[in-house]
C-alpha cells in the first residue's frame, strides 16, 4: 500500500509540474500564477512517510528547475525544506479547512523561501514588483485549491477502512 | 539524514549550473528534460487553451463595448494615416536609392510560447530551438517590433527567453532627443527602471524609448517603454525613474525571434559617461 500511495504521488507531482508551465503559466488570477508543484508536495508529504515525501519534494523541484529558468536546484532544495515542514506540522485526516489552511501557511513558507533565496542566488526575486502580491496571494490560491484537491488525493493515497499511514 | 543530502545536492546542482553559466551537464540534463516534457506538455495545450481563452473572453467581455468604441476612433485615424504613410513609403525609396542603402528586414522565426515559469519566475520557453536557427542573444519581439526578451539558453527544438520585465534584464535604449540610457526589470509587467539618462534628458509623458542598437545582438529601433510622466532632468542628467513596459510576455501565445547578429555600432567616446555598452541582457 505504501508504494501504491508513493505511485499516487509521483502521478500527481507529474500532472503538477506539466500543469504549471502551461495551463498555470497562462491562468493568473490578479496577475499572480498559482503554485500548483508547492501544493502537491504539500499535501503529498500528508500521506507518505518522511523519507519519501523529502524525494518527492526534490524531484518536483529539479523537474520544475529543468524547465523553467531558474538555477538548476533552487527549487529543489526549497521543495525538499518545506516537504520536511510539511512531514513535521501535518495531520493525515485533519478536516478539509485545516487541511487548506496549514497548506497555506507551508506555501507562504515555501514562497518566502524562494524570494529570499532566489535574491541570494542572483534571481533578484525580492527586487521583483510583485514579491509582496505573488507572497500574499499564492498561499491563498494553495489553501483555496487545497479544499478540493486535498480531499481527492487523501481518498487515493489513504485508504479510507483502515486510516493508518500508508 | 536523507534531508541533509537532498540539501547538500540541490547546492551542488546550483553551484554547478549557476557556474557552468548554461553550459556542461546541466544543460544537458535541461535539453533531455525539455525533450521529454514537450510532448505533454503540448498535448496539456491543446486540451487547456481553449479552456484558458474561454475564461479570458468572459473576463473581457465587460471591456469589450468600450474597446469597441476606441477602436472606431481609431479606424478613422489610421485610415488618414494610412494616406499618408503612402506617401511617405514612395519618398522614403526614392531616398533608399539615392543612398543605396541596403533592405533593413531581419530574417526571423515565428515561435510558439509553450510554458511559464511559476510564481517569481518570469523566463519563459519558446518551442523553437537551435534546428530552427535560434541561437543565443537573439531578441524575441511581438508582432508591433516590441523587445520582449532575450534568448537565454538553446536547445535544439527549444528555448529559454528572459522577458524585458525580469529583474535580470537590462537593455540600453534612446530617447527621442537621443539620450542614451538603460532599461532595466523589476520582475513587475506594469514598470520598468530607466537608469542614468544623458545630459541632455527630459523626457516627456507617452514618449516611447527604443533599443540603441549598442548592446550586442539587438538591433536598433525596437520599442521597449513608455515613459509615465514628464521628466525633467536634475542636476544635468536622470538618475533612475520608472517607465512603463510596452511587452506583457506573462500572455504572450506568439512571439517573433530575430535572427539577428550584427556586433554593437561602436560608441564614440563622450564625456557623459554613458557610452558603456552594457553586455547583452544582463543588468549593468
Amino acid at each position: 500500500m505504501r508504494s501504491r500511495a508513493i505511485a499516487w504521488a509521483l502521478l500527481f507531482m507529474v500532472v503538477a509540474v506539466v500543469l504549471q508551465t502551461t495551463l498555470f503559466a497562462r491562468l493568473a488570477p490578479f496577475r499572480i500564477l498559482p503554485d500548483v508543484v508547492l501544493l502537491v508536495v504539500i499535501l503529498s508529504a500528508r500521506w507518505l512517510y518522511p523519507d519519501p515525501a523529502l524525494l518527492l519534494g526534490f524531484t518536483a523541484g529539479v523537474a520544475v528547475d529543468l524547465l523553467g529558468t531558474t538555477p538548476l536546484g533552487l527549487r529543489a532544495l526549497i521543495l525538499t525544506l518545506v516537504a520536511y515542514a510539511a512531514t513535521r506540522r501535518t495531520e493525515p485526516e485533519a478536516t478539509p479547512f485545516a487541511m487548506a489552511l496549514s497548506t497555506a501557511l507551508l506555501s507562504l513558507l515555501g514562497v518566502v523561501l524562494f524570494a529570499v533565496l532566489g535574491t541570494l542566488f542572483g534571481q533578484g526575486s525580492l527586487a521583483e514588483g510583485n514579491v509582496v502580491r505573488t507572497v500574499l496571494l499564492v498561499p491563498i490560491f494553495n489553501g483555496f485549491l487545497a479544499l478540493f484537491v486535498g480531499p481527492l488525493m487523501r481518498r487515493v493515497m489513504m485508504p479510507a477502512t483502515s486510516g493508518v499511514l500508508l | 539524514m536523507v534531508l541533509i543530502v537532498l540539501v547538500l545536492a540541490s547546492f551542488v546542482l546550483m553551484t554547478f549550473d549557476i557556474r557552468s553559466q548554461g553550459d556542461g551537464l546541466t544543460s544537458t540534463f535541461r535539453t533531455g528534460a525539455q525533450a521529454l516534457a514537450a510532448p505533454l506538455q503540448d498535448a496539456t495545450r491543446v486540451i487547456t487553451d481553449p479552456v484558458v481563452d474561454l475564461l479570458d473572453g468572459m473576463a473581457n467581455v465587460t471591456t469589450l463595448r468600450a474597446e469597441n468604441e476606441r477602436l472606431r476612433g481609431e479606424v478613422e485615424t489610421l485610415r488618414a494615416n494610412a494616406a499618408e504613410a503612402s506617401e511617405l513609403r514612395s519618398e522614403n525609396e526614392l531616398l533608399r536609392t539615392f543612398l543605396n542603402l541596403p533592405g533593413s528586414e531581419i530574417p526571423f522565426i515565428v515561435a510558439e510560447v509553450r510554458s511559464g515559469g511559476g510564481p517569481l519566475d518570469t523566463g519563459f520557453t519558446i518551442n523553437q530551438g537551435q534546428d530552427a536557427g535560434v541561437v543565443l542573444g537573439n531578441p524575441v519581439v511581438d508582432e508591433n517590433d516590441v523587445l520582449i526578451g532575450i534568448v537565454r539558453e538553446v536547445f535544439p527544438a527549444s528555448a529559454i527567453v528572459v522577458p524585458v520585465i525580469g529583474p535580470t534584464f537590462g537593455v540600453e535604449v534612446v530617447s527621442a532627443a537621443g539620450d542614451l540610457g538603460v532599461v532595466q526589470g523589476l520582475g513587475s509587467t506594469e514598470r520598468l527602471a530607466l537608469l542614468a539618462l544623458g545630459p541632455e534628458a527630459g523626457l516627456r509623458a507617452g514618449e516611447i524609448l527604443k533599443t540603441s542598437g549598442r548592446d550586442a545582438g539587438i538591433p536598433a529601433g525596437l520599442l521597449v517603454a513608455e515613459v509615465l510622466a514628464d521628466v525633467e532632468p536634475s542636476n544635468g542628467q536622470i538618475d533612475t525613474t520608472e517607465v512603463a513596459p510596452l511587452a506583457d510576455p506573462t500572455f504572450a501565445r506568439f512571439v517573433v525571434v530575430l535572427q539577428y547578429s550584427a556586433a554593437p555600432v561602436v560608441a564614440e567616446p563622450v564625456d557623459d559617461g554613458t557610452s558603456t555598452s552594457t553586455t547583452l541582457g544582463e543588468t549593468p
